[in-house]
C-alpha cells in the first residue's frame, strides 16, 4: 500500500496527531453537551457547607404561625402552663393579685437537628388586641427579662420555668412565651400566647377590650368568633423520602405527582421545588463511612402529618353553633367578621357581646375564640373564653 | 440509614498510622521494583518472541509504571495511614478564633478555642504568665492591655519559647480551675480520655520533654489562643491526583502498546522508543485533560455547596459563620501524622451554631419590644460541665440515630411541631 507503509516512523507519528486531533474534537462536542445539562452552580465562596450545618426549629403552639397557615386556634396554649410554688395547675384566668406563680413554657424542636442554647423568655401584656407593652414576668437586677437557655433533642422538647409574681393592682393578663435560636429553620414559630377568661352567663357575655393600633397611619381591623377546642388524638408522622425535581419530566413521575399533560418541566420543577422545602428534612446515605463521592449518593427524607391536622383544624371549620352569636358595638359586618377603624397611633375599646340564646341547655359550656386580625390577615391578637350558660 | 456527610480519608490505629517520613524509603523502593518488574516484562516479551526490544522501551515502560505505583502508594497513605484513630463521634464545643480557611488540599479549617474559655480572658493569661516568668518570656510589650502589641510580642518569640508560653497558659492558667476543664483531653494529653494506645503513638507534651509537641495549634498572628483545629473534608488533591493517575496509566499503557506495535511493524529498536515516548505523551495527555474536565478538582473543595440545588433538603439559604462565632462541632478524634503531630477533630460531621459573634457587622439600635434581645444570652463562658454533657448526648443521638420511620404525637404535640411537618 502506498498510502500506508507500515515501516515509516512517520505514519505512526500522523496516524497519532490525527487520532488526537479527533479525540479533541469529541471531546469539545462532549463539553458543550454537558454545559447545556449543568443544573446548578458552584458558590466560590467561603461558606458552611449545607450538609454539615444543622438547622433546629425551636418553637411552641403560635398562634399567628398556625392561622397563617390556615389552622383554628386557641389561647389556651397547651404550651404554657401556671402553677403554683407547689406545682398545681392554676387556671390563667384565675390568678389572685401579689402572688407568687411558676409559668412552666414547653419548647419543642421540630427538627431532625438538635437544637442547642435555645433561648426562652416570657412576658405578660395587658389584656388587648395588639397592646405594645409588654413586662418580663421575671427580670434580672436590670430589669431586663429573664432569660432562661434550654437544650432540645431532634422531635423533642425541654420545659423553661419562670417565676412570676402578679401585679398587685390584679387584672386580667395575657402570658406571651417566645423562643429564637440563631440557625432557627422556621423562625415564624417562636411566640406563643396564653389568655383565657372563664364567665358564666344567663343570657349574654359582655366583654371591653382594648384595640391597639402602633402604626401611624388608619389601621382596619377584623374581629372574628370559633368555638374550636383542641381534640386530643393521635397524629400519625410517616417518614417519606422527598424525590425534589430530578427526573420530574418522565411521565411515571409526573403521573405520580398528579401532574396533568399541560404542565411544562419548568412549572412542574417550581411546584416540586416548592413542596420539597416544606417542612423539615434530613439527608441519609446508605454508607455508615460517609460518603466519599461530593454531593451524591444520599436521599432526603422528611415527615408527613401537616394535611391530616390541616384537615381537622381547619380555620373555617369551627363557626359559633346552636344560636350563639358575637355583637360588636360600632363595627360594620363583613361576612364572617366585624369591622372596626381604628385611628393612626390610638387604641379603642371595642365592646363585644357574646349572645348566648335562651333555649341553651343550662350548664352548657363552650370556649369561644374571639380574635382580631388586621386587613392582610395578620393576627392581633385573641383571647378564649369558657362560658358556661348559667341558669 | 445513617445521615450524610462528606468524608473521604480513613484513619487508621495507633501504630499503624504513619507520617510521610516514616515510609518514603519503602514507598520509593517499593515503586522502583515495581519498575523494575515492568522493564523485566518488556524485555521478556522481546525474549519470548524474538524480538530485540530497545533501552529506551525497556526503561519508559519501567519508568512510567513506577511513577503510577510510587502515586498510588502516596494516595493510600494520604487517605488511609496519615490520620491516627483516636475516638469516632466526638464533641467539642467553643469559639471560632479565626476565618475558617480553604486548604489546598480542598479541606476548610476551623480553629475553636475550647469552651468554656472566652477568648478575651485567654489572652489575660498570657499577659500574665509573661509578667509572672519575666526570666523566661523577657519584659513583655510596653502595654499588656493592648492585645496587638501582645500578639505581636508573643509572634516574635522563638518557637520553643512560644510553645512554653503557650503550654503554661493551658497548664497553668486554663485548666487549674474547678468545673473548667471538662474539655481540657482536646488540649493536654490524658492516656484514661484517648486510650493506651493513642497516648503511646502520640509526642510527649509535658514540661518534663526537651523539646514539648503540645496536642493543639497556635496562631499568634490570628488570635493568642491554643486551638483545637478541625476540618471539615474536600478531595480536591484526591481529585487531582486521580486525574494524573488515570494520565499516568494511560501513558504507560500507550507506552507499552506503540513499543510492542513498533517494534513487531518495523523492529528498528531506536524508532519504538521514541515512538513509545510519543505516544505516551500525546495519549497521557489527552487523558489527563478528559479526567480533569469531567473531574474537576475545584470541584472538591470543602467550601463549596456540596449539594445539588435540584436537593429537596437545600433551600439555597447559605449559613456562614465568622471568628467569635460559639459553636459545637461533632466528629472524629484523630491525630495528624503530619504537621507536627497535631491533634484535630476530622472529619468535621456536623456544626450547631450555639451563638454569633457580639462583634458582628451589625447592631440593634432600636428594638421595638422595649427588651433588646442580648446577641448571646448562652455566652461561652456560661457553659458548664452538665451543659457540655447534655448537648453533646443531644448531638449524638441526631447525628447517629437513624429517625424513627413512623411516629405518633399527640394533637397538642403535632400543633406546636406543625412547622417541621409536609
Amino acid at each position: 500500500m502506498d498510502c500506508c507503509n507500515l515501516d515509516d516512523p512517520w505514519f505512526w507519528i500522523g496516524l497519532l496527531i490525527a487520532l488526537l486531533l479527533l479525540g479533541l474534537a469529541l471531546l469539545v462536542l462532549w463539553l458543550r453537551w454537558r454545559k447545556g445539562r449543568k443544573e446548578y452552580e458552584k458558590q466560590r465562596c467561603i461558606e458552611i457547607p449545607p450538609d454539615v450545618v444543622r438547622r433546629p426549629d425551636p418553637c411552641l403552639y403560635s398562634q399567628p404561625y398556625l392561622m397563617a397557615k390556615g389552622l383554628a386556634v386557641t389561647w389556651d396554649n397547651p404550651d404554657i402552663q401556671v402553677t403554683n410554688l407547689g406545682g398545681t395547675p392554676v387556671p390563667s384566668s384565675n390568678l389572685q393579685p401579689n402572688t407568687d406563680y411558676i409559668v412552666a413554657a414547653t419548647i419543642h424542636n421540630a427538627s431532625f437537628d438538635a437544637a442547642l442554647g435555645v433561648e426562652v423568655r416570657c412576658v405578660y401584656r395587658p389584656f388587648s388586641f395588639g397592646t405594645p407593652d409588654r413586662v418580663p414576668v421575671e427580670a434580672d437586677a436590670n430589669g431586663n427579662p429573664a432569660v432562661r437557655i434550654v437544650h432540645i433533642g431532634p422531635w423533642g422538647s425541654a420545659i423553661a420555668k419562670f417565676r412570676w409574681r402578679t401585679p398587685a393592682s390584679g387584672g386580667h393578663f395575657c402570658l406571651q412565651v417566645e423562643c429564637y435560636h440563631p440557625s432557627d429553620r422556621e423562625p415564624n414559630n417562636n411566640v406563643g400566647q396564653e389568655n383565657t377568661d372563664v364567665r358564666t352567663a344567663a343570657s349574654d357575655v359582655n366583654l371591653v377590650i382594648p384595640l391597639f393600633n402602633a402604626r401611624a397611619r388608619h389601621a382596619q381591623a377584623f374581629i372574628f368568633a370559633n368555638e374550636y377546642t383542641i381534640a386530643e388524638v393521635d397524629v400519625r408522622l410517616r417518614l417519606h423520602q422527598i424525590r425534589g425535581y430530578k427526573g420530574i419530566d418522565r411521565p411515571t413521575l409526573r403521573a405520580a405527582a398528579g401532574a396533568g399533560a399541560g404542565g411544562s418541566t419548568e412549572e412542574l420543577m417550581r411546584a416540586a421545588e416548592r413542596d420539597a422545602l416544606r417542612g423539615a428534612r434530613i439527608r441519609l446515605a446508605p454508607n455508615a463511612g460517609g460518603r466519599g463521592s461530593r454531593g451524591v449518593g444520599y436521599r432526603v427524607y422528611g415527615y408527613d402529618g401537616f394535611q391530616q391536622l390541616s384537615g381537622n383544624h381547619a380555620l373555617g371549620g369551627f363557626s359559633l353553633r346552636d344560636g350563639w352569636t358575637l355583637d360588636v358595638d360600632n363595627a360594620r359586618r363583613q361576612g364572617d367578621a366585624w369591622q372596626l377603624d381604628v385611628p393612626p397611633k390610638d387604641s379603642l375599646n371595642v365592646s363585644l357581646r357574646l349572645l348566648v340564646p335562651d333555649d341553651a341547655p343550662a350548664g352548657q359550656r363552650k370556649a369561644v375564640n374571639i380574635w382580631a386580625t388586621d386587613r392582610f390577615g395578620a393576627l392581633l391578637g385573641g383571647v378564649t373564653i369558657h362560658v358556661r350558660k348559667g341558669p | 440509614m445513617p445521615r450524610s456527610y462528606p468524608h473521604y480519608t480513613q484513619c487508621a490505629a495507633p501504630g499503624v498510622a504513619h507520617s510521610f517520613g516514616e515510609s518514603w524509603f519503602g514507598m520509593t523502593l517499593l515503586s522502583l521494583v515495581l519498575g523494575g518488574l515492568a522493564s523485566g516484562g518488556a524485555w521478556l516479551v522481546g525474549v519470548i518472541f524474538a524480538k530485540a526490544v530497545g533501552l529506551g522501551c525497556i526503561l519508559g515502560v519501567g519508568a512510567l509504571f513506577a511513577l503510577v505505583a510510587a502515586l498510588h502508594r502516596f494516595l493510600d497513605w494520604y487517605y488511609n495511614k496519615r490520620l491516627m484513630c483516636i475516638k469516632d463521634d466526638q464533641c467539642v464545643a467553643g469559639t471560632l478564633t479565626g476565618d475558617p480557611v480553604a486548604a489546598t488540599d480542598g479541606d476548610q479549617k476551623y480553629d475553636i478555642l475550647v469552651a468554656p474559655f472566652p477568648p478575651q480572658e485567654v489572652q489575660t493569661y498570657f499577659a500574665e504568665v509573661i509578667q509572672e516568668n519575666p526570666a523566661q518570656f523577657g519584659a513583655g510589650p510596653g502595654n499588656f492591655a493592648d492585645p496587638i502589641a501582645l500578639q505581636n510580642y508573643v509572634e516574635a518569640m522563638s518557637e520553643s519559647v512560644r510553645n512554653r508560653l503557650y503550654m503554661r497558659v493551658v497548664h497553668e492558667k486554663m485548666f487549674t480551675q474547678a468545673g473548667r476543664d471538662f474539655l481540657k483531653r482536646y488540649l493536654v494529653r490524658i492516656k484514661a480520655e484517648m486510650g493506651d494506645a493513642a497516648f503511646d503513638n502520640s509526642p510527649d507534651d509535658t514540661f518534663a520533654s526537651q523539646s514539648p509537641n503540645p496536642m493543639f495549634r497556635i496562631s499568634p498572628a490570628d488570635s493568642l489562643a491554643p486551638y483545637l483545629h478541625c476540618e471539615l473534608e474536600g478531595d480536591r488533591l484526591k481529585k487531582w491526583l486521580t486525574n494524573v493517575l488515570i494520565g499516568l496509566w494511560t501513558a504507560a499503557v500507550a507506552y507499552a502498546a506503540a513499543c510492542a506495535i513498533c517494534i513487531f511493524v518495523s523492529g528498528q529498536e531506536w524508532a519504538c522508543g521514541w515512538i513509545g515516548k510519543g505516544a505516551a505523551l500525546l495519549l497521557g495527555l489527552l487523558a489527563w485533560l478528559l479526567s480533569h474536565l469531567i473531574n474537576d478538582p475545584d470541584e472538591g473543595a470543602a467550601n463549596q455547596t456540596d449539594v445539588d440545588f435540584a436537593d429537596p433538603a437545600f433551600d439555597g439559604d447559605k449559613s456562614s459563620i465568622r471568628q467569635g462565632d460559639l459553636m459545637l462541632i461533632f466528629g472524629d478524634w484523630i491525630k495528624d501524622t503530619e504537621h507536627g503531630e497535631y491533634f484535630e477533630i476530622h472529619p468535621i460531621k456536623a456544626i450547631y451554631l450555639i451563638c454569633h459573634s457580639e462583634t458582628g457587622d451589625w447592631e440593634i439600635v432600636d428594638d421595638l419590644t422595649a427588651y433588646p434581645r442580648e446577641r448571646c444570652p448562652f455566652a461561652v463562658e456560661k457553659i458548664a460541665s452538665e451543659d457540655m454533657e447534655e448537648m453533646c448526648k443531644l448531638a449524638t443521638s441526631a447525628e447517629t440515630q437513624d429517625p424513627t420511620e413512623d411516629k405518633i404525637l399527640r394533637t397538642t404535640q403535632a400543633l406546636s411541631m406543625a412547622g417541621g411537618l409536609r
